[in-house]
């Protein structure tokens, strides 16, 4: 051997790697360890045992879906939607993954308080309880309506208790979130009469008109809206998406009107234009306005006037044939409906953009009738708890300037975002905040103090009416999870709180268990004889007359939905199209499109999916829809139309400065022809904290780029932008 | 020879390399386990006791795979011995007597990430036992538990060829298997049919 060369070394060698590579040991050695990294011994895991599934709802956005908890044991591994649900049959993307968020890494189990570098720091949650008892009392002190509290899902029997709390404290002030609705306050400012709750006849509608409501993407109830449009096109209503974002409503719409920022209003009254020209309107409806033939005038018909296809074409960006068209199936093609979208990120229309859309429904009479907004029962309060010795409900907008010494956010179900600039507005200088949340918070919302609360899954919740639901509903979401130690409930707090303050309970004591008023609140339902009771276990529905209180209240905590009868119709009464109070006619009289300066001349318009923008925690696992798939854009994105990038000097997917008159902050440029020129769409969440990825401390705030203007919106804002 | 030496030293590689690859991976990487307690199902399902898969491997009433019968199910006729065979005896000494139950290894069970639910495919689509456990159930004696070193799953998960390639549809329990059986009966899947 004394041959054996290097050569023929080599040729060994590479007889090895050519065996090896022709063998099973690379590739299966590369597969073994594949699956040796999904198994780790730190990973948790289910634990084995019988499976089962239990009936339940979804408590992570007011749409009330059911939902079929998939266990092991008690132990929830998948949820899935109930099929055949009469609210919601169909689940999000969030929704089927809630059962990770007990699991989330910014879950918060003890109490957090701000310290004197500015810094929060845990603390024993007994003695931040103590602080928050001490604040509130200097706050009462203080003067009337100096301590608030924020209640970002109101209606439950939680608010209720939050309202006797302040009742009976005296000068407190409840506040409601921005919760998404139909514009209701635009139309009560045009009823002679105030109205009670409304609700949109989607199903039995021909046309949807839809001014930015992501009807396709999460709004109200997915199962309903989504099933709804999942049908063929014969079987299913029209959808006319106005809206100038390419959001996936408007590209997945039947026609899509892509028009200028700030421009809905115009819009809306070009269409009553063609719609009053052509006399395509309802008579009978229209015959109730003041202000549309008779005692004023008509003033609505002299403003409509103005707005001729080929003004309303110039301001919103569309041709006048467009908008003659549109106009023409919207009121032929009946019954159709106009609906007013807010934007969890963009924030709500324009006032005079909302009156002017609810003129629309009217003018085709769509208000009052099958396929238009119907009315709808309010959901029975729990006996015992009337208007009496409770504070009122009240807008954040309707709060002083700098009033507020102390503010308590309930976090514990998420909302859509308060804008920063309007908490900043009402706080007083010295003014504190105190979030009651299972999360840890975002550093860009002001938290002086933040008290762990349950998680979802973790305690029963209520889950109410869907703000578009045609009928009153009401379900239970159940806890699948044992809460951890230390954490608190509203109601729990509020006890804790009224015993530090001695404030005694007009009703004798405060409740400790929130059970015990939804117990009361299943009661009230069943004494209003009325309603149906359905199973998703059995897919049926049956009168809930037929049951017991009590037998309805075990239906309701397994998971059953109670649905109200569908109340009787009935058309407006007298009405005023340009709403009663002068400000809504001026700002209608003032509409007009939102342009740019020469030193902005970009249009900055914020956005966020609907389950995106709150402030809590999104299940982890959507963190592969934002950040690992990039499917959706997330918090500092910023869509631009690519010809206009090109001007600017910009590269896709290069970091970029965003400025406003208000400040600026880092962007990620993302090219997207759909886009409309000079336009930018900055997406408000989620954020990269709460799904998980990365800790809070980078994030920059995207909605304090976009002051709160005239009528309370933040949709369209002078903007430049520069690579970074 | 020194003119060929360089392929002769070539092929020796290739063939030491193949050798391992082939036969020395296999029995490297799987551990042996015995089971607990022998057991024929032959003698269970054949014509003098004529039992079948379901009887011990059955549904329960709310429709739930029962999966590994417990020793209540042997006790049902194992109370007392029926023969003489030292596995018998064991199984009555060992587990019925003192109510342990048995500490089956068992050959498919599925990763804790994959939900495999025995009602939607044996109840509703019908499909035989046979498919995917292939002859088990005509087998004299249990063979031993194999357990990957790494990964820690059956053999069977994988199937018995080192290299992956079976040539019958149930030697092999891998997410590529179902989706092929998927395939080939036109059933839509998504991950999380098996992924929950």
């Amino acid at each position: 051997m004394g041959g054996f060369s290097r050569r023929n070394f080599l040729a060994l060698l590479g007889g090895g790697v050519v065996g090896t590579v022709a063998s099973p040991l690379p590739w299966k050695l590369l597969d073994d360890a594949a699956i040796w990294t999904q198994n780790w011994a730190w990973l948790p895991r289910l634990p084995r045992g019988p499976l089962s599934q239990k009936l339940s709802h979804c408590s992570l956005c007011p749409g009330s879906c059911g939902l079929r908890v998939r266990c092991v044991g008690k132990h929830p591994y998948g949820v899935a939607p109930v099929p055949g649900h009469p609210v919601s049959g169909a689940l999000c993307a969030a929704g089927f993954t809630m059962h990770h968020l007990r699991y989330h890494p910014s879950r918060l189990r003890s109490a957090l308080l701000r310290d004197g570098a500015g810094d929060l720091q845990t603390v024993a949650n007994d003695e931040a309880v103590a602080k928050l008892a001490g604040w509130l009392a200097d706050a009462a002190g203080s003067g009337e309506e100096a301590f608030a509290i924020l209640d970002n899902r109101p209606g439950r029997v939680e608010s209720l208790l939050y309202q006797a709390f302040l009742g009976a404290m005296g000068g407190g002030v409840y506040l409601t979130g921005p919760a998404e609705d139909l514009g209701a306050p635009a139309l009560s400012n045009m009823l002679d009469r105030p109205s009670g709750p409304l609700g949109v006849d989607l199903s039995g509608a021909r046309t949807v008109l839809s001014f930015g409501a992501a009807l396709l993407d999460g709004w109200s109830s997915p199962g309903r809206t989504l099933g709804l449009f999942a049908d063929a096109p014969s079987a299913r209503p029209e959808l006319i998406q106005a809206e100038t974002r390419p959001s996936r409503t408007a590209l997945k719409a039947d026609h899509w009107l892509r028009i200028k920022p700030g421009s809905e209003a115009a819009l809306a009254l070009g269409l009553a234009h063609v719609i009053v020209k052509e006399e395509l309107y309802d008579r009978d409806t229209t015959g109730a306005a003041h202000d549309f033939s008779g005692h004023e005038d008509g003033e609505y018909r002299t403003l409509l006037r103005r707005f001729s296809p080929a003004l309303a074409g110039s301001v919103t960006g569309l041709s006048p044939d467009e908008i003659r068209k549109t106009a023409r199936r919207f009121a032929q093609n009946t019954p159709s409906v106009a609906i007013i979208g807010a934007d969890a990120g963009g924030g709500p229309l324009d006032p005079a953009a909302q009156l002017a859309i609810w003129g629309l429904n009217l003018l085709v009479g769509s208000v009052g009738r099958t396929g238009g907004f119907v009315p709808r029962r309010p959901l029975p309060r729990p006996a015992g708890w009337s208007n009496t010795h409770i504070a009122p409900a009240r807008k954040v907008s309707d709060i002083p300037d700098g009033s507020i010494r102390l503010l308590l956010v309930d976090d514990t179900l998420p909302g859509p975002p308060l804008h920063p600039g309007a908490l900043d507005r009402m706080l007083a200088r010295d003014g504190r905040v105190v979030r009651l949340s299972p999360y840890e918070i975002s550093p860009t919302l002001p938290t002086h103090m933040v008290l762990p609360a349950p998680a979802p899954m973790e305690t029963l919740v209520e889950v109410l009416t869907p703000f578009d639901a045609p009928v009153a509903s009401y379900g239970l979401a159940a806890p699948f999870y044992e809460r951890p130690a230390g954490t608190l409930s509203p109601s729990e707090l509020i006890r804790d709180l009224a015993e530090r303050g001695g404030i005694a309970s007009p009703r004798g004591s405060w409740p400790s268990k929130a059970a015990h008023l939804m117990l009361a609140r299943a009661h009230a339902i069943h004494a209003t004889g009325r309603g149906h009771i359905f199973r998703g276990d059995r897919g049926e529905s049956t009168l809930a007359a037929a049951f017991t209180g009590e037998a309805l209240w075990e239906r309701l905590r397994n998971g059953a939905c109670w649905t109200d009868d569908r109340a009787p119709a009935s058309r407006p009464a007298q009405f005023h199209f340009l709403g009663t109070d002068a400000e809504g006619k001026s700002r209608l009289l003032a509409t007009g499109e939102a342009a740019g300066t020469s030193d902005y001349p970009l249009t900055l318009m914020p956005f966020a999916w609907s389950r995106g923008a709150a402030p809590g925690a999104l299940p982890q696992l959507m963190s592969k829809l934002y950040r690992e798939s990039e499917l959706r854009p997330a918090a500092g994105d910023a869509l631009i139309n690519p010809a206009t990038a090109r001007e600017l000097g910009l590269r896709d997917r290069a970091a970029a400065t965003l400025e406003t008159p208000s400040g600026s902050r880092r962007v990620r440029i993302r090219f997207d022809g759909a886009v409309a020129p000079d336009v930018v769409h900055l997406c408000a969440g989620p954020e990269n904290g709460s799904l998980g990825d990365e800790p809070y401390d980078s994030e920059e705030s995207t909605l304090a780029l976009s002051p709160i203007q005239t009528g309370g919106s933040w949709r369209a804002t002078p903007a430049r932008i520069r690579e970074a | 020879m020194t003119k060929h030496l360089g392929k002769f030293a070539f092929f020796a590689g290739l063939a030491a390399a193949l050798v391992v690859g082939w036969l020395g991976l296999p029995a490297a990487l799987y551990q042996r386990f015995d089971q607990p307690l022998q057991f024929s199902h032959a003698l269970h399902t054949g014509d003098d006791v004529g039992m079948a898969c379901e009887d011990c491997h059955g549904f329960d009433d709310d429709g739930r795979f029962s999966g590994i019968p417990t020793v209540e199910n042997c006790t049902a006729c194992h109370e007392d011995p029926l023969g003489e065979s030292p596995a018998e005896q064991q199984l009555i000494e060992r587990y019925i007597a003192p109510g342990v139950e048995i500490p089956w290894k068992v050959y498919s069970r599925q990763p804790d990430n994959a939900h495999f639910p025995h009602a939607t495919h044996v109840v509703l689509a019908e499909i035989a036992c046979q498919r995917c456990h292939g002859p088990h159930g005509q087998t004299d004696h249990l063979r031993p538990y194999e357990q990957n070193r790494i990964s820690s799953y059956s053999r069977d998960v994988w199937g018995p060829s080192i290299s992956g390639l079976g040539t019958e549809p149930w030697e092999g329990m891998k997410m590529s298997d179902c989706s092929n059986c998927h395939r080939e009966r036109g059933v839509v899947e998504s991950c999380l049919d098996c992924h929950k």
